[in-house]
């Protein structure tokens, strides 16, 4: 199938695969240049910045070197100071074998006189080192930094290294050209190649599209199908699944040929570009980390300006976005404006340059930056600088403050007067003392050289100390230990030193148990204290022989309140043990009497902040309820931290308190005495003062009759209330006779002599003709007699008052309680009338048919006698019987209508219920005829009760009427009678409307209706209620709204008389 | 006796229908019934009855409601009220529209019937 046509046609395609070429070469350039500046970046960046100078052999060959000069920032790294290494090989810093791991390195670049940049891992810091060595004569300078935490980074980059190899490599080429009917391509080698195919399958267009990755499917179709019917050519990239299943990206090209329109060849490659995009992609990722690198990092161009600025570098000087540096020049960014020229003058001369500087933000404010910067070449092979840098004025603060720490530290150290050492327990059993100050012979006169062989240390223990010492520091052998022991030890001079110490104890990594700790000479505190102790006790033994209590006090500035001592008198005066009130002081508190505890505060707060003696007199109040008085005298003093120190006595003093207040007891009653003989007194004369005036006020008469002389003595009073004046009264007994009523006479003298005979006191009332108005007034007099030694009476004398408005007010009353009885008497006889009523119509109504029958056996005869010739005594007959009928009914109705109406009082009547009932029913035929049906069941015994005939008849016609009224239109209403053994009962069911809950309870009572006004009296219920009571029965109801209502009536067949 | 006019006298008292019977019975065929049920059955059966006495007061239908009854099913009957109750406003009511021609209180003033009657008859 090859042409010559096709072959041009592949040629014309590999001209545009040279275009893509060319692109990836060009990706490629980008990536190398980033590549650099991001090695530069992580490799170079100077932290650490050191000079060495070597050491050779006599024979020239480097042997090692050794340190001429270092940087803050290598010898923190280091942990040491500069004086210490400078001039020390490498091995004697870091130990040995360093030189033979660094010396291929250091001849490397000592031979072609390159700098080199190196990552090693450094034992002896246990740092992995990112380390620039150049070497500058019979010297080379050391820069870079712990990249520990970068190393995976630096890995990483070093993969993209060899995937830079990768796309060195050609890209192969696969052809393939589609003619005829379009189904079947021809392929080159190359395309099986890319598709991972044997040479000789020949896959369809449709096959060979499913080769492709399912989203870019439809696409490639579609360029296919374009190309073809319109002539498109096509070039595009898309994913290829081989058949190895392995995800390739192909640059896919088409060249259609058309004739007449129609397309009559395709011939297109595909490239495999997997590589190339796998380097975009990588590139893309580089550009990023430097862009959001933590360092700045810049690039100035040969002519002073900068030409790529990152994040981290831009904020770093101040700068919002990158944008606003570049293309500007350095200068105004140092704080030197003649360094940048400095800068590349040394860069032209080493290639490399690492410094601090101050540097300048664009607020104009200084910080120091550390920077390395490198000569490098653009494509153009002009000059460019490619700088990375750190802010370290943090870095630098921190170093200072470090500083500042140590020194104090070791100020501290120097000035603790006591000796400082590390112990250590070894894992394998045994100790040892690694370190021992020098002021280890101030405490014990041993040198510190004596002092680590622990043996020695244990030896000079005091015998009575060693024991608990030895297992003090023996239990302290584990990790996070705390060790405090106090003991005595022998002093050179075999004298006995008091010795305090203090450890902590932690385990390292090997699992030993170092102690690090410090030893004071306490002697002096130990015999002070043993001094104190004497003297206190000797304090105790003269505080506890006092009677009543000593006690030392002491009030803290924070409220705390502690008592440091008091005296066993506490048991006795405060029945408090003296260790627990120190212990806990509330309990001394507690016995303070509640009364006298806020005024005990007051006092003492008052002493202490005017420093003044205190003296208190207080109440304790024990739970058994017993007293005892307390004289509290003490003396404040303030102590240099604020606190208050109080040295009190407290005395017994409840016998003293005792006597006191019995003598003001003594002295209140007495007091009290008076006051009540003189409230007595005023109280008497008031209440004299009182019946004087209400005396007054009544305008009571006071008499006297004396009874031997028969004079009678009047006071004003009297005069007014008989209407006489004095000179019309004669002064003797008569004068009062002769002023009674007539009909009063008789009683009121004999009265008057039985309290002359008997002595009995007097209570008359009399009426009077007053003669001044003429008025009849009644007058009530009370009298008493008065005897002589021998018990005979020799006067009467009492009072008169006009109760003429009390008798009349008594009379109104009772007129109007007769009033009141009328008018109940006619309201129960209107309650009966309207009974009467409600008979009447019925009667009336009944009445008529017998008369009927009258009439009718009247007419009947009259007419036969006056038209028939003949005498019918049988037809006669007949119509006699029908007037006979009628006259029965008649007699009969008129006959229980007279019970009704029958007003005898008699109680003891033979009442038949059922013919009462009959009657009843009778007389309520047109409430209820052909309207309810009424079913009788009645008791088959005999239903007579004693009581009052025309009562109960109104009392059932009342309940059975109610039944008959509750009924609106058709019902039922059930009369049920049975017989106890000494009661008769009687239930009227019916089926009425019922009464409301509500009006249950009310309806017996006087006047309840629910009826309107007129149409009842309200009297029904409640009169049969006394009626059934009077019967000595009892009526009780039950209802339910719209289901009806049960009356229960229930009499005593005999009757019990009362009392 | 053919030429006798009919009256039906309804009322549940038999002694009364039987005075009725025999007083009335003199000039016309008296024909009884107990109740108001009973009398329209006998209404229907003998359409010759013309007058009709009625009492107020029966089981099942009162007498108004008979008549009310009555004269929605028959044409030409006369209806005529006898009962031993005054009479009520419904009572009156129904006079007043000539639904009753009379009524008569007991205790029965025969004559009083008798002239009613004569002056009722159809065909006087």
């Amino acid at each position: 199938m090859k042409t010559n046509d096709s072959n041009s046609q592949l040629e014309a395609l590999e001209e545009k695969l040279k275009t893509s070429e060319e692109r990836l070469a060009e990706a490629e350039l980008r990536m190398r240049q980033l590549e650099g500046q991001y090695l530069a970046l992580f490799h170079h960046l100077a932290e650490e910045v050191h000079l060495w100078k070597l050491i050779r052999e006599q024979d020239g060959r480097i042997k090692t070197w050794e340190l001429a000069d270092a940087n803050p920032a290598a010898l923190r790294t280091w942990g040491k100071k500069k004086e210490e290494v400078i001039g020390k090989t490498t091995d004697e810093i870091f130990g040995k074998g360093t030189t033979e791991q660094f010396l291929p390195i250091v001849k490397g670049i000592v031979e072609t006189g390159e700098p080199h940049k190196w990552v090693e891992y450094f034992k002896a810091t246990n740092q992995y080192l990112s380390m620039s060595s150049i070497p500058v004569g019979e010297y080379f300078v050391s820069t870079g930094k712990d990249i520990t935490e970068e190393k995976l980074a630096a890995k990483a980059l070093e993969e993209s290294e060899d995937f830079l190899k990768r796309t060195g490599e050609i890209a192969k080429v696969g052809g393939w050209q589609l003619t005829g009917d379009f189904d079947r391509p021809f392929y080159t080698k190359g395309a099986y190649d890319i598709l991972e195919l044997p040479y000789d399958s020949n896959p369809s267009v449709e096959e060979a599209i499913n080769f492709y990755h399912t989203d870019d499917r439809k696409k490639v179709a579609q360029y296919l199908s374009e190309a073809i019917e319109k002539g498109s050519p096509f070039n595009f990239e898309a994913r290829l699944l081989t058949a190895q299943d392995n995800l390739k990206w192909v640059l896919v090209m088409g060249e259609p040929e058309m004739l007449n329109g129609k397309c009559v060849k395709l011939t297109g490659v595909f490239q495999d570009i997997t590589n190339r995009k796998k380097t975009d992609s990588r590139v893309n990722m580089l550009t990023k980390a430097i862009d959001h690198s933590l360092n700045g990092f810049d690039v100035v161009d040969h002519e002073g300006k900068f030409i790529y600025v990152n994040k981290a570098h831009s904020r770093m000087f101040g700068f919002s976005d990158p944008v606003e540096i570049i293309g500007t020049s350095p200068e105004k960014l140092c704080a030197d404006p003649a360094f940048p020229e400095r800068l590349v003058k040394n860069l032209k001369e080493k290639g490399e340059y690492v410094c601090e500087l101050k540097a300048k933000r664009k607020d104009g404010s200084e910080f120091d930056l550390l920077m390395y910067s490198r000569l490098d070449y653009d494509e153009n092979g002009k000059e460019i600088y490619p700088t990375s840098s750190i802010d370290i004025t943090e870095r630098r603060k921190t170093e200072e403050e470090k500083r500042k720490v140590q020194n104090q530290l070791l100020q501290i150290t120097n000035s603790i007067p006591g000796v400082i050492y590390q112990f250590v327990f070894h894992k394998d059993g045994s100790f040892s003392m690694p370190f021992i100050n020098d002021k280890a012979n101030e405490i014990l006169g041993f040198s510190s050289e004596q002092m680590k062989d622990p043996a020695f240390l244990f030896s000079r223990i005091h015998p009575e100390d060693f024991e608990s010492t030895m297992h003090s520091i023996l239990e302290a052998n584990h990790d996070q230990a705390k060790w405090t022991k106090t003991f005595r030890a022998y002093n050179k001079d075999e004298k006995v030193v008091w010795i305090a110490g203090h450890a902590l104890g932690s385990a390292d990594e090997e699992g030993n148990i170092v102690h690090n700790g410090v030893l004071f000479d306490i002697s002096e505190q130990k015999e002070a204290g043993i001094a104190l102790k004497a003297s206190q006790q000797q304090y105790q033994n003269v505080a506890n022989n006092l009677p009543g209590i000593v006690l030392r006090y002491q009030h803290n500035t924070d409220g705390r309140n502690q008592l440091l001592f008091i005296s066993t008198g506490v048991e006795t005066l405060f029945e408090v043990d003296a260790q627990e009130a120190i212990n806990n002081n509330q309990l001394l508190w507690d016995r303070v009497h509640k009364e006298d505890l806020a005024a005990y505060y007051a006092s003492v707060n008052e002493a202490s902040l005017k420093l003044s003696p205190w003296k208190f007199e207080h109440r304790l109040q024990f739970p058994d309820g017993r007293v005892k008085w307390v004289d509290m005298r003490g003396v404040p003093s303030k102590k240099t931290d604020g606190s208050i120190i109080w040295d009190s006595i407290g005395l017994d003093i409840t016998k003293r308190k005792e006597a006191e207040r019995e003598l003001e007891r003594i002295n209140k009653n007495l007091e009290e005495l008076v006051e009540e003989r003189a409230q007595k007194a005023i109280k008497l004369s008031r209440e004299l003062e009182l019946y004087w005036l209400a005396a007054e006020h009544a305008k009571s008469g006071v008499w006297y009759y004396n009874v031997r002389t028969n004079a009678l003595e009047w006071d004003n009073t009297m005069y007014e209330l008989f209407g006489i004046d004095k000179d019309e009264f004669s002064g003797a007994y008569e004068a009062w006779e002769n002023s009674l009523h007539p009909d009063d006479i008789e009683e009121n003298v004999s009265a008057l002599q039985e309290t002359i005979t008997e002595q009995k006191d007097l209570d008359i009332l009399f009426r009077i003709n007053h003669r001044k108005s003429g008025e009849i007034r009644h007058i009530r007099g009370k009298g008493k007699a008065e005897t002589d030694d021998k018990g005979n009476t020799v006067a009467v004398f009492g009072t008169n008052w006009d109760v003429t408005r009390e008798m009349k007010l008594a009379v109104e009353r009772e007129r109007a309680i007769d009033q009141l009885k009328a008018a109940q008497a006619q309201l129960i006889q209107s309650e009966k009338m309207a009974s009467l009523g409600i008979l009447t119509a019925g009667v009336a109504h009944e009445l008529n048919n017998p008369l009927n029958y009258i009439v009718g056996g009247y007419t009947a005869i009259h007419n036969h006698l006056n038209e028939d010739e003949v005498l019918d005594k049988a037809e006669i007959e007949e119509y006699l019987d029908w007037i006979k009928t009628g006259a029965d009914r008649a007699t009969k109705i008129v006959k229980s209508l007279n019970l009704f109406s029958r007003s005898n009082e008699d109680n003891t009547e033979v009442c038949d219920i059922h013919q009462i009932i009959d009657d009843c029913l009778l007389m309520l035929q047109n409430k209820f005829k052909d309207r309810i049906t009424i079913t009788k069941e009645y008791t088959g015994t005999p239903a007579e009760v004693p009581g009052n005939n025309g009562k109960l008849h109104q009392a059932l016609l009342n309940l059975l009427a109610n039944a008959m009224d509750a009924i609106s239109e058709k019902g039922e209403i059930t009369i049920e009678t049975s017989s106890q053994k000494d009661r008769l009962n009687i239930i009227i069911s019916d089926n009425g409307c019922g009464i409301p809950e509500g009006n249950l309870k009310k309806v017996m009572d006087p006047f309840f209706t629910t009826k309107p006004p007129g149409v009842g009296t309200g009297l029904g219920l409640s009169i049969t209620h006394s009626i059934i009571q009077e019967h000595q029965g009892s009526l009780t109801m039950q209802s339910t709204p719209d289901a009806g209502t049960q009356v229960k009536i229930s009499l005593p067949k005999e009757r019990k008389h009362a009392k | 006796m053919q030429n006798k006019k009919k009256v039906l006298c309804v009322d549940d008292e038999p002694i009364n229908l039987l005075i009725l019977r025999k007083i009335l019975g003199r000039k016309y065929e008296v024909i009884t019934a107990k109740h108001g049920e009973e009398a329209l059955l006998v209404l229907e059966k003998d359409p010759e009855i013309e007058l009709v006495i009625t009492d107020m007061n029966m089981p099942g239908m009162n007498g108004l409601e008979f008549v009310r009854e009555a004269s929605k099913q028959f044409l030409n009957k006369k209806f005529f009220m006898l009962s031993g109750y005054a009479i009520t406003d419904e009572i009156q009511g129904a006079l007043d529209t000539g639904l009753i021609y009379e009524y008569f209180q007991k205790p029965t003033d025969y004559k009083q019937i008798d002239q009613a009657l004569e002056e009722h008859s159809f065909g006087n």
